[in-house]
């Protein structure tokens, strides 16, 4: 009853963390001291400042630089600046690894003598090993050490969407096998240099070659562009077949070059000729069609982008709108009801699958990188008797935001593809067609099954774009006693200022909160200037170089989550940095680092007591599954 | 494993334990040695351990495991605590300051239960309303709906259907906005004050023209989202503050703890 007694009256418990929380940054230490820097610029940290007048006389001769028009470049960014300042010369060993595949990078590379190989399937690397799930109550921790299972990583089982494939492409099925057995085997390496020259190199090239297919990148060709300019992982590892001279070139570079149009047609050249082969390879449902039907296919495939690389300028405008205006807004990439002309494969960004649902659409799922769409229709088609009649697609797909989707037609496919494909590869024949062709149109009940992702969850996490999340904090209101003590242990990782913020928006009790969510799409690195902005090439963990920001509030105004924010640049000492010429304060961008200094898991979701904030992969629906399903 | 099994397989491993320090003190007993001795120091390592959370809580940044894996352990170690304590107590308790130091105890005891009660049933309570509101925001908040309130109240006296809904919203309302909930509110917070502010707002309507009953029906939301956000302060507020009361006497029980062993070694000419 004391306690209910002391209730009674105003007390003042949370002063210290009212000034903690939604602080104006460093703000409260304008009081303390200044210090007056030059205000940093877009090239004050080039990627490497050790390039030579002399490289780069060499480097304009060389193809394809020689044939660009340095007049096509601004006067604040010429050409020989871009080279100087956002490429760096790599010398390469025989054997030395240019990027592993599954990494990250922000960078394209030029072969400007030599020559490097690409690997068509994966390479398994000895030390490729996977985070554990993370564990919520005591015994779970303590099991997880005690009997430590091996993911499928650890065994060297390469990734799914990943196969093998044989050298001769009509070779038995068991052949492929015996191939994939000695693929999956880990290849041994070796490491030399150190610092920003540290080589990774295999030990055993012949054998690697050989059980492996390749592909040859020669001198003046460019390779990696694709994963730089999208955002997303390499498709593949790159290795110097000889000794090799390689141009990197850091994307913000690349979209200088890109104003050249003799350089443009090398990018889209190479897309087509090497890019969409390789791409097809690596596509499980390929993996036994010919090389000459591989020919066939890519010869009358079509590339299609849907929506704009930069969609959050239309989220943030459709935030008002009404559910169906919104979709209605959304590119449309296959129409329910509609002919199934042709299957497509999604290989960047997300697509919204839905149905018409009495006047509206109800979302059933987003596909991401490597998903198809059209196939169970365009199957069922295929194995038709001479007098049925086709079905056409029984659901619609969407561009949410920005898709980069492969369509095969469908004559294509039913000639070079679907004759190669095992029975047990194909998906079930549609027993139970909502559509069909002069039949009206029942409306499906609307009810998740068991097991399932409610569907308003779903509908809330795509309009949201909060699918777009690798690393999302996601709160359990059902379980959070509002304590603070996350707020409280982030502000401790990070000098005194916490770096997110525990509101935002809320589905149900599932509060998605204001912290950086690592994206599969990472928006807010498209127009930063200097790359201070990047991506990890290992862990995908987006993060900002507090000396290379130059405080252009570029990457704050994109994040379409509002995650990131703009604080006062300090000094070591703590001093607030100002600008020499108007004397005001320089701001740096301040984001969730899921705190990189700190070994295990970020300090919010170490101090919550009550197990009620977790990170969560939204960008995979399992992950919500099992977020939902949680006991 | 489910949460359910963890919870069960730790109340089995407490029990157990108990047991076992129970034979332990019968062991004792049945030699004729000195059981509270036993007991006492078993309690005092077991009160050790239930500190351990503070610290751990304090040194965030150490790889030692989430903080809800500790609480959970600190939960169970309380239990067994609190039955060695009565194992360790005579009965009646004699002397002001062991009555003082077995307050003491009881107290921590008993607010680590209610806490414990609390953080299982407070969460959902407060999910249950519409929005989220950190406590740190909710002056703002407030101070915005009695602003909004305050224009709406204005502006309903100048569409020509009299001052009803001005008068209500002065003799009423103006005082929910901008006072602080009473005492009782702040233990026990019910929505007995807003379901009579909303029908009596809803009695008005007979009064009111159509532009009347638009702006009462947008008061009638903002006395809702007033009351959310007092809930939303109440709830948040209590068990801050019970979890201050826990910590504050947990640090008086240690000095107690530690006077008492001193006491009870002088006593026994030890030291």
């Amino acid at each position: 009853m004391l306690a209910f007694a002391l209730l009674a009256f105003p007390v003042g418990l949370d002063v210290k963390l009212l000034s903690l929380y939604r602080a104006p940054s460093n703000g409260t230490r304008m009081s303390l001291q200044m210090i007056s820097v030059e205000r940093p610029d877009r090239w004050d940290h080039p990627l490497d400042p050790g390039i030579s007048d002399q490289t780069l006389d060499w480097l304009s001769v060389q193809h394809p630089f020689a044939r660009m028009d340095a007049d096509r470049f601004a006067r604040t960014a010429p050409l020989r600046d871009v080279l100087k300042n956002d490429c760096r010369l790599l010398e390469f060993e025989k054997g030395d690894i240019v990027f592993r595949e599954g990494q990250y990078g922000g960078s394209a590379y030029l072969v400007l003598e030599g020559e490097v190989r690409i690997f068509l399937s994966s390479l398994v690397f000895p030390e490729a090993k996977r985070n554990g799930t993370p564990t919520s109550n005591w015994l779970s921790l303590l099991s997880s050490r005690l009997f430590k299972s091996k993911s499928e990583s650890e065994l060297g089982v390469p990734a799914p969407s990943k196969l093998p494939h044989s050298e001769d492409r009509r070779g038995s099925r068991r052949n492929i096998a015996t191939r994939r057995r000695r693929q999956s085997a880990p290849i041994r390496t070796g490491q030399r240099g150190h610092g920003t020259n540290t080589r990774i190199f295999l030990q055993d090239i012949p054998g690697v070659l050989g059980a492996h297919e390749t592909s040859s990148i020669g001198c003046g060709e460019l390779f990696g562009e694709l994963a730089a300019v999208t955002r997303s992982p390499r498709d593949f590892t790159a290795m110097s077949a000889t000794r090799a001279k390689v141009l990197e070139i850091r994307w913000q570079g690349l979209k200088l070059l890109k104003q050249d149009p003799a350089f443009r047609e090398l990018l889209d050249e190479r897309y087509r000729s090497e890019v969409l082969r390789n791409h097809l390879r690596e596509t499980a449902l390929f993996r036994f069609v010919p090389d000459e039907h591989i020919d066939q296919i890519v010869a009358n495939a079509r590339l299609e982008a849907f929506g704009t690389l930069e969609w959050y300028a239309d989220f943030r405008k459709s935030s008002g709108k009404t559910p169906a205006e919104r979709i209605d807004k959304e590119p449309l990439v296959a129409e329910e009801g509609h002919y199934a002309t042709g299957l497509w494969i999604i290989r960047g960004g997300f697509a919204r699958l839905s149905r018409r649902q009495g006047a509206g659409h109800r979302t059933l799922a987003y596909l991401g990188k490597g998903q198809m769409f059209g196939l169970r229709e365009l199957v069922h088609n295929f194995r038709l008797q001479e007098h049925d009649a086709p079905l056409p697609f029984q659901e619609s797909l969407r561009a949410i935001g920005y898709v980069d989707a492969l369509c095969i037609p469908k004559q294509t496919l039913f000639a070079h593809v679907l004759p190669f494909v095992r029975k047990v590869d194909l998906p079930k024949p549609i027993s139970e067609a909502r559509y069909r062709f002069g039949q009206p149109l029942m409306d499906a009940p609307l009810h998740a099954r068991k097991h399932s992702v409610d569907t308003g969850l779903l509908e809330f996490l795509v309009d949201q774009r909060l699918i777009n999340g690798k690393q999302t904090m996601v709160i359990d209101t059902n379980r959070c006693t509002r304590c603070d003590d996350c707020v409280r242990a982030c502000a401790a990782t990070h000098g005194g200022t916490p770096v997110f913020e525990r509101t935002g928006p809320q589905y149900g009790p599932w509060m998605f909160a204001h912290a950086c969510m690592h994206c599969e799409d990472p928006v807010c690195m498209i127009g930063c200037p200097t790359g201070a902005i990047h991506r990890a090439s290992e862990s995908g963990l987006v993060s900002i170089s507090g000396e290379s920001c130059i405080g252009c509030k570029s990457c704050a105004e994109s994040c379409p989550y509002g995650n990131i924010r703009m604080v006062k640049a300090l000094d070591q000492q703590g001093r607030v940095k100002v600008a020499e010429a108007t004397g005001e304060p320089i701001l740096r961008a301040s984001k969730c680092d899921l705190c990189a200094d700190v070994s295990g898991r970020p300090s919010c979701q170490t101090a919550c007591p009550h197990a009620a904030l977790q990170r969560v992969n939204l960008s995979q629906v399992q992950q919500v599954k099992m977020l939902t399903h949680r006991i | 494993m489910s949460r359910q099994n963890t919870r069960i397989l730790a109340w089995t491993i407490t029990i157990c334990l108990i047991a076992l320090t129970a034979s332990g003190v019968q062991w004792f007993r049945d030699h004729l040695a000195d059981e509270s001795t036993l007991t006492g120091w078993i309690l005092l390592l077991s009160t050790f351990g239930l500190f351990l959370l503070s610290e751990r809580k304090r040194k965030i940044t150490h790889p030692w495991g989430p903080v809800a894996i500790w609480l959970q352990v600190h939960t169970y170690l309380g239990v067994y605590a609190s039955v060695i304590f009565l194992m360790h107590i005579g009965w009646p308790v004699r002397g002001a300051f062991e009555i003082l130091l077995a307050s003491c105890f009881v107290f921590v005891a008993c607010s680590g239960i209610v806490l414990a009660i609390y953080s299982r049933t407070v969460p959902k309570k407060l999910a249950a309303v519409a929005r989220d509101y950190p406590l740190e925001q909710i002056p703002v908040f407030a101070a915005q709906v009695a602003n909004q309130a305050h224009e709406l109240a204005v502006q309903s006296a100048s569409f020509g259907e009299g001052a009803t809904l001005a008068e209500y919203y002065k003799r009423r309302l103006l005082p929910f906005f901008n006072e602080p909930r009473g005492s009782m509110y702040r233990m026990f917070p019910t929505g007995a004050t807003k379901r009579r502010l909303l029908r009596e707002l809803g009695d008005l309507d007979r009064y009111l023209a159509s532009q009347g009953v638009a702006c009462r029906i947008k008061l009638s939301q903002m006395v809702q989202n007033k009351d959310d956000l007092d809930f939303h302060s109440a709830m948040q507020v209590r068990l801050r503050f019970l979890f201050a009361l826990h910590v504050a006497f947990t640090w008086s029980l240690a000095i107690l703890i530690a006077t008492h062993v001193i006491l009870v070694y002088r006593f026994q000419g030890v030291m």
